[in-house]
């Protein structure tokens, strides 16, 4: 079996924080943008998975496979939300758990509270 | 009960493509399940696809091909029981190995179904992986071994002269291997249940 290390998050957004939706996609990208440069630190070249799943009225899910890899959204980007669930997914090759979930608590608050890019 | 286990790596594609198929083979009324098999007590597969409609049972916190093999047996008898669905779709997670995949399915005969392993083969990562001869290039080799189909997805996100190099090194490794370049577009999964249809069982 091959190793790979794994962890994940689960946040829930509030209407105040969401303002109107229109910003939680980009929150989301800089997040998965985050996480790539924090895994490239110690792995630069790293392979796995790490992913973000917007549960509102639909769900979309947006995620990264590699280093420096192109953001792809599945299900189309979250539309206008008043609430949402996020939960983010990491796993990645060669790596424990202990740091696939650093690299995520490390840029966890990209996605509490939407900012402007 | 056909059964299809998708083998591929992290990130390869999988859910995509079982959505895909599920999509397509509940067009044509057919009933359908799905076992997803992720890392971890949070996952994100399974209510992703169970957000688009579909009936989803997790196997969570291990791996289906090594560390608890009669997971596997127990969950499709009890699916089968329960649901009786024509078509199980299998997602193991991206850390199992094709060919102890496939040993826990041909050691635990499950009567009734009739199992095919389709290798997810990400078109975007595979010269980087293809390289990696001593690490996940290895297990690349292995999913291609153990497959009576591959599907070479994100097709749509390199140029077509690198698909043509993809499908010559894939050939070279099996002359005989059925491959279908799909997209993540909706009308991928006609094109899977036909390929699924032209590839015999395990």
């Amino acid at each position: 079996m091959l190793k790979a290390g794994s962890a994940a998050r689960r946040i829930t957004i509030s209407e105040a924080q969401l303002d109107g939706g229109s910003l939680l996609a980009p929150s989301v990208e800089a997040f998965l943008r985050a996480v790539d440069r924090t895994l490239q630190i110690t792995t630069p070249a790293w392979v796995g998975h790490c992913k973000v799943l917007v549960s509102g009225v639909t769900s979309s899910y947006a995620s990264i496979t590699m280093a420096n890899d192109e953001i792809r959204w599945a299900g189309g980007a979250p539309p206008m939300l008043e609430h949402a669930e996020i939960t983010v997914y990491a796993a990645v090759y060669s790596l424990a758990d202990g740091d696939v979930a650093a690299a995520l608590d490390q840029n966890l608050a990209l996605l509490q509270l939407p900012h402007h890019v | 009960m056909r059964c299809i286990a998708f083998t591929g790596f992290l990130g390869s594609g999988k859910t995509t493509v079982i959505l895909r198929t599920a999509q397509a083979l509940g067009k044509h009324r057919e009933r359908v399940a799905i076992i997803e098999n992720e890392r971890g007590a949070i996952g994100v597969d399974g209510p992703y696809l169970e957000a688009q409609g579909l009936g989803v049972r997790e196997i969570s916190d291990t791996c289906i091909c090594c560390d608890l093999q009669s997971s596997l047996g127990h969950t499709v008898r009890l699916i089968d029981s329960l649901y009786h669905p024509s078509w199980l779709l299998l997602e193991p997670s991206g850390v199992a190995h094709p060919d102890e995949l496939a040993n826990t399915i041909e050691d635990d005969p499950m009567p009734g179904t009739d199992w095919c392993i389709v290798a997810v083969i990400d078109a975007v990562r595979f010269s980087h992986l293809w390289k990696d001869v001593a690490g996940l290039g290895y297990l690349l080799r292995w999913q291609i071994e153990r497959a009576q189909l591959v599907l070479l997805t994100k097709t749509d996100a390199i140029p077509a002269d690198h698909v043509d190099v993809i499908l010559a090194s894939l050939l070279a490794v099996r002359p005989e291997l059925k491959i279908v370049p799909i997209t993540k577009d909706e009308d991928a999964g006609m094109a899977i249940i036909e390929a699924l249809a032209e590839v015999k069982a395990c």
